[in-house]
């Protein structure tokens, strides 16, 4: 697993060393709240690395090491998570030193904000891989899209419903997502593991 | 012991069949892969290492079944060089030596960077820079620098000039030197399997034609050229196939059969090969 | 020892192998007791079968030319260089006794039989 997680690194690393210049040039722009194109570039890093192992027949290549294809997906995932615990440490820091600078307390909000983007980031993280292993980087991510399209028109339709039924403040809608996000999250790893296990290369 | 042994091996796709194959390749040999495109040999490959699941039969590698839970140890004895899949091309070699150390038990660093010495491979390109053949002996170093006991070849030779595939297949050879190693290999360069195997296997249409040690192959088949008169003393039974010209007739004949007034050829695997390809073609037909 | 592989030649590979083994054994260049190289390390360097290799120590063995020690190798046998070089010279013999009743039946005479033979000899030499 090690040297499956160390692959995705090192495919990664120039990519996301361009991505941290355009971090910090956003963090030093004043006024500008980068979480959630933060966290959301992170959770698209799994993606990304599927893109290039596809490109390479990774795949293929990777059932014949001794790695079980249970680790394979496993791998995916942890560097998914690792992303975005990076990112949000890296915005709730950029957040503090910001407050700091201006002289003010930073706002118990902004946390939660921040907890609610993540969890937000792991459910789509939850959806988008599954998409990703049963149709590849190509035609999953067209499924993915398409799929969104109706979620967010059906929300839209729903969205007059909920606002007026459901007057959440973030911390008691925290208290609800994270259990969904754990869960589906848990869902997606033996999803995406049973759809591996399946597929041949 | 049998290093492989695949026994009434089925796989069924869309348009093809692989076809109730059974062979096996003992303990300290080498078996050359012969087949034309979609032959089989690709999937065959992957059947052994159960990259693709079988739809029935028995695949055993160093005596494991390839299904069985075990197999991901039995794994880490196996080197595979794979035609065309590899490390996503943004990496370079020194990163995929961290990566090995990190993946096989018994990756010995230092035979890696031997062989990228040899090879003359550049360890700081990233494989987007990499020829073809640099990818095919990169895998190929790859393959041979954690203690295999069997290596697993598809196409290992295709993309490289003959200097560096008669190098190759030194390596190949020298690796079986040691009668616990094996090597399962295909090849389009029939000439290439001639020189290192000990046996070799004719895929055709998913089915397995033929199986047999080299040189007892090369000896019992025989390429006769002759006039339509000379030919007219060899057996019909004797002849496996022929090809005529208006000015004669190329056979592959079984060398017992023929009557020894007929001047007989040794065939290479190509000859038989391409003739046998041709019985087979017409039999379809 | 000295042994050269054609591949263009009729003979089947185990065969060469084994004839050259063979008459070094009989000419004395390789010596009793002496050890051969490994059927590995020869098919090897020769870069042929170990199959094809195994087969031509299996003759020679059977036809007790050499004997094997497990674990430690192939090596030139004893007595039978010895009887072997008897029931050679048996044989040439059983032939030079036929070829002087067929000479006798043509009113061939020594000499020219001789001759015959050094024409022959020198022919097959080439």
């Amino acid at each position: 697993m090690k040297g499956l997680l160390l692959k995705d690194f090192y495919t990664l690393i120039k990519q996301v060393r361009f991505f941290l210049l355009v971090l910090l040039f956003m963090a030093l722009l004043p006024g500008t709240s980068m979480a959630p194109f933060v966290i959301l570039y992170a959770v698209m890093l799994p993606v990304s690395i599927l893109g290039y192992d596809e490109r390479a027949k990774w795949d293929r290549y990777a059932a014949m090491l001794p790695y079980t294809k249970k680790s394979i997906v496993l791998s995916k995932y942890i560097m998914g998570y690792a992303g975005l615990i990076l990112a949000s440490l890296l915005t709730v820091t950029a957040h503090v030193v910001y407050a700091n600078i201006k002289g003010s307390v930073p706002e118990l909000g902004y946390f939660y904000e921040i907890g609610v983007l993540v969890c937000i980031a792991l459910f789509y993280l939850a959806v988008h891989l599954p998409f990703m292993y049963k149709f590849g980087v190509e035609k999953g991510r067209l499924v993915f899209l398409a799929l969104t399209a109706v979620v967010v028109f059906g929300l839209m339709y729903l969205s007059d419903k909920i606002s007026k039924g459901l007057m959440l403040d973030p911390y008691d809608l925290l208290a609800y997502i994270i259990p969904v996000a754990i869960t589906a999250n848990l869902v997606s790893i033996l999803v995406s593991i049973r759809i591996y296990e399946k597929k041949e290369f | 012991m049998n290093a492989i042994e695949v026994r009434n091996l089925v796989k069924k796709y869309p348009g093809f069949k692989l076809d109730n194959v059974s062979f096996q390749l003992p303990k300290g040999y080498i078996m050359g892969l012969v087949g034309d495109n979609g032959a089989g040999k690709s999937t065959t490959m992957k059947l052994i290492m159960n990259s693709i699941k079988r739809d029935s039969g028995v695949v055993k590698v160093l005596g494991c079944d390839n299904t069985s839970k075990s197999f991901v140890k039995v794994k880490e004895e196996i080197g595979v060089v794979l035609d065309e899949a590899l490390f996503p091309e943004v990496l370079n070699a020194k990163q995929v030596n961290n990566i090995m150390k990190r993946t096989y038990m018994n990756w010995e660093e230092d035979r890696f960077f031997g062989y990228m010495d040899r090879f003359s491979l550049p360890p700081d390109k990233v494989f987007k820079d990499y020829s073809r053949g640099m990818k095919m002996k990169l895998s190929i170093s790859v393959a041979l620098s954690h203690k295999s006991r069997l290596l697993v070849l598809d196409e290992p030779t295709s993309g490289l000039d003959p200097i560096v595939r008669d190098e190759i297949l030194d390596i190949l050879n020298e690796f079986t030197r040691d009668e616990e190693n094996s090597i399962v290999i295909s090849s389009h360069i029939t000439g290439d399997l001639e020189k290192i195997c000990d046996y070799v296997a004719f895929l055709h249409k998913g089915k397995l034609v033929l199986c047999e040690e080299k040189d007892t192959l090369l000896y019992k088949y025989g390429i006769v050229h002759a006039t339509r008169s000379e030919f007219g003393v060899v057996p019909k039974n004797a002849i496996v196939s022929k090809r005529e010209t208006p000015y004669g007739i190329d056979a592959l004949v079984f060398r017992e059969k023929t009557p020894k007034t007929v001047k007989i050829e040794k065939p290479t695997i190509e000859d038989i090969f391409v003739f046998m390809h041709k019985y087979r073609e017409e039999n379809y037909k | 020892m000295d042994i050269s592989i054609s591949n263009t030649s009729e003979m089947p590979i185990y065969e060469q192998i084994y004839n050259q083994i063979k008459a070094q054994i009989m000419q004395g260049r390789l010596l009793e007791g002496e050890a051969l190289p490994s059927i590995r390390s020869l098919a090897k360097d020769l870069r042929i079968s170990v199959i094809t290799t195994k087969r031509a120590y299996d003759e020679l063995e059977k036809d007790g030319f050499i004997y094997t020690v497990l674990g430690k190798g192939c090596f030139v046998s004893k007595r039978n260089v010895e009887l072997i070089r008897e029931a050679h010279l048996k044989e040439i013999e059983e032939f030079m006794k036929k070829i002087i009743d067929l000479a006798s039946v043509i009113d061939l005479t020594k000499e020219e039989i001789i001759e015959m033979f050094n024409i022959l000899y020198e022919v097959d030499k080439e």
